[in-house]
This record gives C-alpha cells, sequence and structure tokens, in this order.
C-alpha cells in the first residue's frame, strides 16, 4: 500500500529507524475506549473507502492526541504544569489550533533519535537516561505505545498505511483467536459441583488470579502456577474422597457384576468424559486405566478408583476449556459438536455442558445452527444463567469489593454485614431482573425499579411493602428522587467510597473507566496526591474542589470530579442526603473529554440519563461484556466479535441478552483462527506418537463417540454436486428447489443443513437423494435410508410435505 | 522408571530450566555460580510492607554505628534487635517512580531478558541461582495480598519478567501444603507422596498431548504448567520431615480486615516453622500491597493505610496515625526476627538468624510524593558472617540494584549486576563485613 510522505523525511540516517513489530493483537482503539472511533469497527477508516489512509492530523487527534496525550501527558505538560519547562509543553483543546500545535510540538521529539529509539517513546516509557520526571506513563507492550510507535513512523516517513489497516482490522474473517482457556475459579467450583451431582467443600481456596480490566477471567493471565497446582491437587483428592464415600451412586456399572477391571474403564469413559467434555482420547483412555490398574492392584477397587478420580480433576483436558476446532483447510478452525456444546454452556451458565446438550453433541445436532440457538434460548432461560450474568456485574461495577471495602464503625455503624448483604441481594436482584425481562442498557442506569428487604429499606428511607420472595425481598418502585438505576445502588455507591467520606474520584472513575471505557493514568510521581483531610467547615466537593485546582491535576481531574459530585448526594454507605454535614448538596457536573456525550446535569440521575442515550456508553458495553465473555483483553481479537455484536445491540436498542444470541449466531463462536500447531520436534524424541495421533481425534472424529471405521468413504464424496451419478430418478420431486449448506467441517467429517423449497403451487411430499461425502452419522428432521450410492432422506410427519411457496430444512452430519 | 525418564527428557526438551532443573541436575549441577568459602548466609527472606514511608520519621539518627531510634519513630519498635540490623538509606530505584512502578521495581531492579538476573525477583533468582536439595524452591507468603487478585499493584516477586508468583494468602493452605503430608506419619506420608508422584507423571503426559495441539502463541501456558508439575513433584521429592509437626494453626477468614494481625503472625509462624525444617532457603512474606486499603482497625484508626500514606505535614494527627502504622509493621518485622533469633541453627552453631538475611523491603521512598528516591532498607540477621550488624549506611543517590547485588552476594552468588546494569553494578561497598 501506499507510504505517507506528508510528514517530510528527518535529517539524519534513514537506516536508523528500527523495525516495527507486528501490530496484530497490539490495536490502538478500543483499550482506550475512544468509542466513536471505535464504532467504525473492523474497517477502521471511512466507510466508504476502505483502503483509506487517515492523515497525520487526523491520525494524530484520533489515536495520538485523544487516548494518549490529552490523558496521560498534558496533565502534566501544559503551559502551568509540572513540565511547563520541558519541550513538550501542549495546549488544551480550549485553545485554538490546539490540533495544529501539538503535532508540530510532537514532531521533533519523534525524530530526535537516542541509540536506536525516539525521545518521544523513551520518555513515556522512562527507558530514557535521564529518566522521566512524570516516570513510566505507558509501558512498551501497553497497546496506545503502538500509537506512538506509529506515529514516530509517520514523523520519521517510515510508514506504510497498510500496516496500520491491519492493526485495525480483524484478520481473521471474525474468527475467534485459537486458544485454551484455563477454567477460572467459579467455572472450575460450578464444573465440579455438576461433575459429583451435589455441591462439595474444595477444602482449600485457590490463588486468586491476575485479574485484567477487573475480570477474573482473563485467558491470557488464567496460567497454572506451582501453587495452583498443589491448590488443584488438594481440592482433586478431596473430591475424589467424597466421590468414593458414596461409590456406587457414581459408577455407570457394576464393579461385582461386570468385572472391576471393565467397570473402571466404564467409569473412566463416563466420568472422564464429562470431565473433559469430550469423549476420552485411547492414549487418555489408557493412561487412567494404567493409573487405576497399578492402584488397585495394591490397593482395591476404591482406591483405584479415588486415584483415578483424582487425576482426571488435575488434568488439563478437565482444568482448560479447549473449543480449538479442526482445521477447515482455509485457514480457519470449526469447532466441533462437542466444542460447540461446551463454548455455549461456559458462555451462558459458566459450567459445562448438561446431559441434554451432551447428547446434541454426541449426535453432532448440535452443529445445526437452528438447534445451537434454540440451546442457547433453553440456557438462557436455565436459573443458572443468573449466576453468570451477576458475576458479570460485579466485576464489571467492582461490586465484588462490597464484602471487603471498609467503613469507620463510629461513623456509619448502621452498615452491619447483614446491610451489606442485604445490598447485593438488591443489586443482584436488579440486574437479573433487567436481563431476565429483556431489559436493556438504559433500564439498567435509569429503571427505579428495586428490591429490599424491609430492613435495607428502613436503612435508605424508602418505603417498602407487598410481597417478599423467599429471601426477603420486596419489588419497590424508588420514590423519585431518591435514585434510579445501579448507579444509585447501595453496593455500587458504597464500593465507590472512603472509609470515612464519600469519594467524587472513585465514583468519576467509575463512570468514565467503566461505562465510558476510558482508562485514567494514576496520578504522576511528585505531586501532593493526598486526599484531602476532612474539614467540617467544608463540605465533600469543596474540599476535592480546592485539591483539584491545581493546573498539574486539573488535567485529569477535570474528567473525574465533576462526574463524581454528581453523586454527592449519597453518603459513603449508599444513603440519600440532602447535607452533606452542614453543608448543602451541590450535585451539578458536566461530563467532558467524550466523542459525542459530553454536557451538563444535576444530580446522577441525569447523569445517568446522559450515558443512557450515549452511544459510546453503548459500545463500552459490548465492549465490557466482550472483555468478559470472551475472556480477553486483546484489541485485535476483540474486534473480531464487534461488528456482530454492535449491530445486535444497536438493533435491540440495548437489550441486554440480545448479545448473547448475537454472539451464538457469529463466526467468533464457531470459528478459530490461529498459527497451526507445528509438530514436535522440540519435545524429545519420539516419545508419545501414539498421543499424537489422538489428539488430533479428539474433537470431531468423536462426534459419536466412536473413532473407528470412519475412513473408507472419503473418495465418493468428490462429485460433490449430487446430481448425475446414481440412478434414474433425479435428485428431488419437480417444484422441489434443494440447496446444502456445510455449517462446519473439520477433517474427519462435516455438518450440513439442507433448505426444501416448494416453488410450485401446490403441496410437495418432498424426498432428496444426496450423494453423500462421508457416512451418515446422524440426521434430524428428516428420516433417511440408502439407496445405491446415494441416500435418500424424507422429512417427519411434521414436515414431509411442503405447501407452495414455503420451505422446511433439516441436517445431517457425515464422517468421511 | 523408563517412563519417568522419558517424561523428565520431555520436561528438559521442553526448555522448562528454571524449576525442573533444580530437581533433574540436583546431584550433577556444578555450583560455579556459588561463591567459594565462607562468610555467606543460607537463607533469604523478604519482608514486604506497603505503600513508602515518611522519611523524616523513618531514618535513624546518629551515625554508623551509634544510630539511635528517635521517641515514637517507625523504627524505634526495633531497638530490642538493634544488634542484629544494618540498616540502608539513601537508595533510588532507577527508572521507576510511583506505586505500580516501585512494586514492580523493587526486586527487580528493572531487569529484562537478556540482563543477569533475567527480569526475575531477588527472592526467584536467588531460589534458582541456589538450588538448594529443599521441598520448596522457595516459599511465597502472603497478608491479605490478592483481595484484588493478581496485578502489578499486588505482585511484586516475578518468574520472568511479566510473571507473577503468586502468594498464599492462606495459612491453612500453607499449612496443609507444608506438613498435611505428615500428618500421618512417615510411612503413610511415603506412600502418598508415591501416589501423588504417579498422578504427576500422568498429567505431564497428558499436558505434554494438549500442547502439540496448540500453537506457538499459546504453547507457553503449558509450558508453564509443565513447570508447575515439575515444581509439584519437587515438592513430593525428600524423605521424612526432620523436625517436629508442628500444630494446625486456628482457623482464620484471611480477608478479614480485622484478621490481619491474627493471619499475619500465623504466617509468619509457619514460615519460621518452614525455614527450621529446612523445607526452603527462600522465602518472602508480604504485607498486602502497594496501594493497600488495609484498616489498621486495631490500632483504633479508621482510614485506610494507602490514604494514611499520603497525608501532607499539615494534617498532624492523620501523620501521627501512618507513624503508628508503621510502627506495627515495625513490631512485625520485630516479632519474625527475634523468632530467628531464639532459634538455634539445626545441626550447627548459633541461631538461624546468623546464616539468615532478612530483608524488610518497601515500594516507594516519600509516599507522599510517590517516588521511588531514598526508598528505605532494612537488612536483619548475620547472614553467615557477610554482614556486621548494628549499622546505619547512607548511600544517597545509588541504585537499589547495588543493594540486591550484595544480597546475591551474601547468598553465595557471582553476579555482578541486578536487574538493568545501565543504573549501575557491583555491590553496595562498605556493606559487607
Amino acid at each position: 500500500m501506499k507510504t505517507m510522505t506528508s510528514l517530510s523525511t528527518p535529517p539524519g540516517d534513514p537506516t536508523s529507524s528500527r523495525p516495527r513489530r507486528p501490530l496484530r493483537g497490539r490495536a490502538l482503539l478500543l483499550s482506550l475506549g475512544f468509542a466513536a472511533a471505535a464504532l467504525a469497527g473492523c474497517n477502521g477508516g471511512d466507510e466508504d473507502e476502505t483502503t483509506s489512509c487517515p492523515s497525520d492530523q487526523e491520525y494524530f487527534e484520533r489515536h495520538v492526541w485523544g487516548p494518549v496525550l490529552s490523558t496521560r501527558c498534558a496533565g502534566c505538560h501544559n503551559a502551568e504544569g509540572l513540565a511547563k519547562d520541558s519541550r513538550m509543553v501542549l495546549w488544551g483543546d480550549d485553545q485554538e489550533g490546539y490540533i495544529e500545535h501539538n503535532m508540530e510540538v510532537t514532531l521533533p521529539l519523534a525524530r530526535e533519535l537516542i541509540g536506536d529509539s525516539s525521545l518521544f517513546l523513551l520518555k513515556p516509557s522512562n527507558e530514557h537516561a535521564d529518566g522521566h520526571k512524570g516516570g513510566e506513563i505507558l509501558t512498551r507492550d501497553n497497546p496506545e505505545f503502538a500509537a506512538l510507535e506509529q506515529w514516530v513512523a509517520r514523523a520519521t516517513g517510515t510508514y506504510a498505511c497498510d500496516e496500520e489497516e491491519d492493526a485495525l482490522t480483524c484478520d481473521a474473517n471474525g474468527a475467534g483467536a485459537r486458544r485454551v482457556r484455563r477454567l477460572d475459579h467459579r467455572e472450575y467450583k460450578q464444573s465440579v459441583d455438576d461433575l459429583l451431582g451435589a455441591p462439595v467443600e474444595l477444602g482449600v481456596s485457590f490463588a486468586p488470579d491476575n485479574v485484567v480490566d477487573g475480570y477474573t477471567n482473563n485467558a491470557a493471565a488464567l496460567k497454572v502456577s506451582g501453587l495452583l497446582a498443589e491448590q488443584y491437587r488438594e481440592a482433586a483428592e478431596t473430591m475424589a474422597d467424597v466421590l468414593v464415600t458414596d461409590l456406587n451412586s457414581h459408577l455407570p456399572c457394576d464393579p461385582v457384576g461386570d468385572g472391576e477391571e471393565a467397570c473402571a474403564a466404564d467409569f473412566i469413559d463416563d466420568f472422564g468424559g464429562r470431565a473433559f467434555r469430550r469423549p476420552l482420547t485411547d492414549a487418555e483412555r489408557s493412561r487412567y486405566l494404567g493409573l487405576y490398574s497399578e492402584v488397585a492392584e495394591e490397593d482395591g477397587f476404591a482406591e483405584g478408583i479415588r486415584w483415578t478420580t483424582a487425576a482426571i480433576l488435575q488434568a488439563p483436558g478437565f482444568l482448560y476449556r479447549t473449543e480449538l476446532g479442526q482445521a477447515t483447510g482455509d485457514g480457519n478452525y470449526a469447532l466441533t459438536p462437542h466444542e460447540l456444546a461446551s463454548e455455549l454452556s461456559y458462555l451462558i451458565l459458566g459450567a459445562a455442558p448438561d446431559a441434554s446438550l451432551r447428547a446434541l453433541a454426541d449426535d453432532g445436532s448440535i452443529a445445526d445452527p437452528e438447534v445451537l440457538e434454540a440451546e442457547a434460548e433453553r440456557l438462557l432461560a436455565d436459573p443458572r444463567a443468573e449466576a453468570n450474568v451477576l458475576r458479570f456485574a460485579d466485576e464489571w461495577l467492582g461490586l465484588d469489593r462490597l464484602d471487603l471495602v471498609t467503613r469507620d464503625p463510629m461513623l456509619y455503624p448502621e452498615l452491619d454485614e447483614s446491610i451489606r448483604a442485604a445490598m447485593k441481594g438488591e443489586a443482584h436482584r436488579f440486574v437479573a431482573d433487567v436481563f431476565a425481562g429483556g431489559g436493556s442498557l438504559s433500564d439498567l442506569l435509569t429503571s427505579s425499579t428495586s428490591f429490599m428487604t424491609p430492613e435495607l429499606a428502613t436503612y435508605y428511607g424508602q418505603s417498602a411493602s407487598g410481597d417478599a420472595d423467599p429471601e426477603g425481598f420486596i419489588r419497590v418502585e424508588r420514590s423519585k428522587g431518591a435514585g434510579a438505576g445501579i448507579l444509585t445502588h447501595g453496593a455500587t455507591l458504597t464500593t465507590h467510597a472512603l472509609p470515612t467520606s464519600s469519594s467524587p474520584i472513585h465514583r468519576g472513575l467509575l463512570v468514565r473507566e467503566r461505562f465510558l471505557c476510558q482508562h485514567m493514568p494514576p496520578p504522576p510521581p511528585s505531586v501532593d496526591a493526598s486526599p484531602p483531610p476532612v474539614d467540617p467547615d467544608l463540605s465533600t466537593r469543596e474540599r476535592y474542589s480546592q485539591h483539584s485546582e491545581d493546573a498539574t491535576c486539573a488535567g485529569c481531574h477535570q474528567l473525574i470530579d465533576p462526574l463524581g459530585f454528581a453523586f454527592e448526594g449519597f453518603d459513603a454507605v449508599g444513603r440519600h442526603r440532602v447535607l452533606d454535614g452542614v453543608h448543602p448538596i451541590d450535585d451539578s457536573g458536566e461530563i467532558l473529554h467524550t466523542a459525542s456525550s459530553d454536557g451538563t446535569f444535576t444530580g446522577v440521575a441525569e447523569l445517568a440519563g446522559l450515558l443512557a442515550a450515549s452511544e459510546e456508553v453503548h459500545a463500552c458495553y459490548v465492549d465490557q461484556w466482550s472483555r468478559f465473555v470472551l475472556g480477553t483483553a486483546d484489541p485485535g481479537d476483540l474486534a473480531c466479535a464487534r461488528d456482530e455484536l454492535l449491530d445486535a445491540f444497536t438493533e435491540s436498542e440495548g437489550r441486554l441478552d440480545s448479545l448473547v444470541l448475537a454472539l451464538v449466531r457469529s463466526p467468533y463462536f464457531r470459528l478459530r483462527t490461529g498459527e497451526i500447531a507445528e509438530l514436535p520436534d522440540d519435545s524429545g524424541s519420539g516419545s508419545d506418537t501414539d498421543s499424537d495421533g489422538s489428539s488430533d481425534g479428539s474433537g470431531g472424529s468423536d462426534s459419536d463417540g466412536n473413532a473407528s471405521d470412519s475412513g473408507d468413504s472419503g473418495d465418493s464424496g468428490d462429485s460433490g454436486d449430487s446430481g448425475d451419478s446414481g440412478g434414474d430418478e433425479p435428485d428431488a420431486p419437480e417444484g422441489i428447489e434443494v440447496m446444502i449448506n456445510v455449517d462446519s467441517m473439520w477433517p474427519a467429517g462435516e455438518c450440513d443443513t439442507v433448505t426444501i423449497t416448494n416453488t410450485s403451487g401446490a403441496a410437495i411430499t418432498w424426498y432428496a437423494l444426496l450423494d453423500l461425502p462421508g457416512a451418515l452419522v446422524n440426521n434430524w428432521n428428516s428420516i433417511a435410508s440408502a439407496e445405491g450410492d446415494r441416500t435418500r432422506f424424507v422429512g417427519e410427519a411434521y414436515n414431509a410435505s411442503v405447501e407452495p411457496q414455503q420451505s422446511t430444512s433439516f441436517g445431517f452430519c457425515l464422517e468421511y | 522408571m523408563a517412563r519417568t525418564f522419558g517424561r523428565r527428557e520431555l520436561i528438559r526438551g521442553l526448555g522448562i530450566g528454571l524449576v525442573a532443573a533444580p530437581f533433574v541436575d540436583l546431584l550433577a549441577r556444578p555450583r560455579s555460580s556459588r561463591a567459594a568459602g565462607g562468610g555467606t548466609a543460607t537463607r533469604l527472606v523478604v519482608f514486604f510492607s506497603p505503600n513508602g514511608t515518611v522519611p523524616a520519621h523513618w531514618t535513624p539518627g546518629g551515625g554508623e554505628a551509634d544510630f539511635t531510634f528517635a521517641p515514637g519513630s517507625i523504627l524505634e519498635p526495633l531497638e530490642e534487635i538493634r544488634d542484629q540490623l544494618t540498616i540502608v538509606s539513601g537508595l533510588d530505584f532507577f527508572g521507576a517512580d510511583n506505586h505500580e512502578g516501585g512494586m514492580a521495581a523493587m526486586l527487580t531492579a528493572k531487569g529484562a531478558v537478556g540482563h543477569e538476573s533475567g527480569g526475575m525477583s531477588l527472592d526467584q533468582y536467588v531460589a534458582k541461582e541456589l538450588a538448594a536439595p529443599t521441598r520448596f524452591a522457595s516459599l511465597e507468603l502472603g497478608v491479605q495480598t490478592s483481595a484484588w487478585g493478581g496485578n502489578n499493584q499486588t505482585r511484586m516477586s516475578y518468574s520472568a519478567p511479566g510473571q507473577f508468583v503468586t502468594p498464599d494468602d492462606d495459612p491453612a493452605h500453607v499449612y496443609s501444603r507444608l506438613f498435611g503430608d505428615f500428618v500421618g506419619g512417615d510411612d503413610a506420608a511415603a506412600k502418598i507422596k508415591a501416589r501423588r508422584a504417579r498422578v504427576v507423571d500422568l498429567l505431564v503426559d497428558e499436558a505434554g498431548d494438549l500442547r502439540r495441539r496448540l500453537g506457538a502463541e499459546e504453547r507457553p501456558k503449558l509450558d508453564a504448567h509443565l513447570e508447575a508439575l515439575a515444581q509439584v513433584e519437587q515438592g513430593l521429592a525428600g524423605g521424612g520431615l526432620g523436625c517436629a509437626l508442628p500444630d494446625a494453626p486456628a482457623a482464620l477468614s484471611p480477608y478479614d480486615n480485622s484478621a490481619f494481625p491474627d493471619v499475619g503472625k500465623v504466617q509468619m509462624d509457619l514460615l519460621a516453622t518452614a525455614l527450621a525444617c529446612d523445607m526452603t532457603r527462600v522465602a518472602s512474606i508480604q504485607w498486602s500491597h502497594t496501594v493497600s486499603p488495609m484498616v489498621p482497625s486495631w490500632l483504633g484508626i479508621s482510614d485506610g493505610h494507602h490514604s494514611l500514606s499520603h497525608i501532607d505535614d499539615s494534617n498532624v494527627a492523620g501523620v501521627a496515625n501512618f507513624v503508628a502504622a508503621e510502627r506495627w509493621f515495625a513490631e512485625q518485622f520485630a516479632y519474625f526476627v527475634g523468632k530467628l533469633a531464639a532459634t538455634p541453627e539445626p545441626g550447627g552453631d548459633g541461631t538461624m538468624l546468623d546464616n539468615t538475611l532478612v530483608l524488610w523491603a518497601k515500594e516507594m521512598g516519600d509516599s507522599r510524593a510517590h517516588v521511588c528516591k531514598g526508598v528505605p532498607f532494612v537488612l536483619a540477621g548475620g547472614a553467615g558472617g557477610y554482614l556486621s550488624p548494628g549499622r546505619h549506611l547512607s548511600f544517597p543517590g545509588e541504585s537499589h540494584g547495588k543493594l540486591l547485588v550484595s544480597i546475591c552476594q551474601a547468598m553465595g552468588l557471582t553476579n555482578e549486576s541486578f536487574g538493568d546494569p545501565a543504573y549501575g553494578t557491583g555491590p553496595l561497598s562498605g556493606l559487607s563485613a
């Protein structure tokens, strides 16, 4: 593509620029949440010209000034700030021509090379020999750093626009990244509870996982450390003990009647298959049977089962979700039926597939998009789906800290454990109610409905009457002025406050970071960051306003505090107040520095109204939800699902559950892309060749639980078009049009949907004679019978006849 | 046996050298990286408490040997172990400031791949280089470090750049991990361990299978898993307990703010016992984390520690509260050091403290300024003769990487730099005896 030349090449050695790193997955936009720009989606540029390259000024404004300089640098680098004597003094957006000026200021810095790196990169990463007074603002692995690198490339004339396009584009045709996801601690707990048929005490609390963007399920961060491996062992042994104390109920067989060894093998297939969310491979089966035999020989059947169970529960097949797919030959990997079932179940329930989902995976029919979607609907309606929704809300809004935040018991004696529990119950019921009722993001932000125990209602000063649910919560319409929406719930307000007072900073940051998706840097070093001391002569707002008057602080705090002031009508423990001490409440404020949501407001209800109407906030919600359910913070990966999700969210006017179905329908859900696993090689000579073979077969070819005799029918499939082979009978009656759609394909098989359309003027009892490129594994909405080289499909009783101009469909899966 | 051999070959082949190496090559390992001769410590313990300090209330008065703790100052509770201390003031973290930067640089000195320390934290580097034949290469104990999960605020130990080592915050789990195998006696323990080792064999095969299905981007996850299994296996090696089995600690709620002192005390006791039983030679105890929200309510203080740490001098009562909280941490340090001083060196002369180096580290200097200049360190113990305690030394403007080099050398290692060598190499002059 074209090389940018609009910035003149700098003096000096043109060869000294270092090679850029590949940009995929380090994208520039959404990490910073300039959502309006992100709304442009995968194309990353003008809609009507996909090859367009932003001008330098556009690029600077959108990627350098907006996300980086204005928020992270301008706080100090301004005419009055700490860095007023530095070579980078930036103008604020209230000064005429600030973009041009700021662009000019950065160019010489970008072109100044020290060693092989630009001053413009060395300073914010604090790698300059003289240091950076502002400390480390960006690490080199921060996606925003890539924007600065691009800017240097533009400034030094070493920039090719197509690279940027790559960075902004989902270059995977919408497929998800091919990766493993270790079960997070909640998924683990739910999965073992389901395996054992009842909630089980693990006997150990697992080492907390690394948190990324507030979420505890980021796949890149979920690894097994030595400590966690020991904890897994401890838990697995505890659960194995539990299992053998009630051994017979967990056996699919009778060790006396069937023989111990045979029964152990059955147990391994059954329990292991459920634990791994797929049938075991031959190599796996023989490994576990080997362990069983060694132990059983010494200590008998039950001990053998006990240690086998303990091993299965520590196995990678259990601990990792391995929805890796099977290569389709076009660079993608399509999920196998068992992988689809697992992906769907963890998406919606945070748990392994239940028996009916497993059955649909075993016979392959889950690969039928209609079946998959019907299952998605079924699981969404399942009461277990609620826990996953609440978990997202907890992590998105930081509500999971409610139990831990400390409040001064002298100031707030009323906030006891039971009130905290009731606050959590209130927020959870509210979120669940909005979600399950088909509610929207706007409802979440503005609905005055709530759920309170009488005790909590009294605490808030709210009247509550009516029928209580089993835990004592009553549906309440909150009185006007007493707050509405999740932002004014006690749980939200209490987690975002200080031990002795409200906190405009914490509450403002909540809005800025979690609803506008703009991340704020920590205060730079060398500034006085002490919180304003409690002073009875001043209101909280006055204390914070004074505190932030300083020009060094104002750069950032103008983005935070005016949002936080909206909440001043609520104290540190979530109660509505009309006075702050003796001071009247001023809860007016302003949203600043957004792409399209700026505006003034008085009180949190008006703020919530502005947020609810904001396109940016909707895009931010989609981003937050994606980070959670996809378990990734990789902007390149997130971009691959974003278009479908944003479209669905927009079309449904922000309906929360619309995202789940949109994701299930998307290619991201079914397809994976990634480097092809290379074979071995580095793993020592020749050991375990058996496992290579079996691991390849661990998915699709097992879709009927049986990997045998699959191979030979492949040749017959080449003809593809089924028309001329076989007998004289046509493939379908006259007036019937047959369309075959391959829904998923992997090396060992495929699943297809066939649409039968009646183009005539009278009802037709249809049939379809197809030359299948493999052995039929199963079919649905149809009855199949072999007929020479072809297979005859006719409808079931309910779809055997098609009305004029109507259609029906059926599906099948094949093994080659 | 052939099977086990194949698996170890596999681990080695995968490049899982760091932790597997001490296990695989225990006997064959050349010890060239350890300095010859005496005068080195047997054990290293890192003790962390958060949120910087107020230098005016921390810095001792007097001179090198006749240093004094002003009444009411932060270090005054160390008076009783004064003769065991080497107080080091004035050091800067180069290339780092602020909470997160300080937390990351404190034990790494901004190291990266290609540097001598490879970007590891001090404890992990020493553990790797020592390669001691103990059940655990290192132990990381925490006191309410993880309520926020793992991130650049809550972690200080790094096994590689960007790779956190997670501390164990739960005393009950620490106990079962250290001593659980021995509760039923040595014979039962040996059988259980053999079974567990057998399961680990199987898991290594399974992890290898999954690893082969992955592309290069994803393989490091399984590499980490295999390394974790190697650590588990190391913990299963060895014979009997070799010391008295301690009682299990009372049940505590690890993240209850008011339980902070109790959890901390149990963790310190468990750690001292683990060291006495020679379960490890390198350990850390991390009290909360930078930006700690811990409220020292047991001192009658109701503000969070982070807020306290940023109070400026105009708020006299607030600063006094912060100093009180810091004095409380000094008492904990004195308790732990005193415990080692009261324990005879197992199988040797003197006390455990004589052969131990305990490092009290913080992540910032003056917390009110968010800077990592003049970061305070307190060393305790004789370090096997490497240190001659009872001194206060000041190294204004020097890189704290040099202190980390000194500590490595106290542990008998020979590295000349720690972290980014651009900030300085060699040990602190005049620190060793």
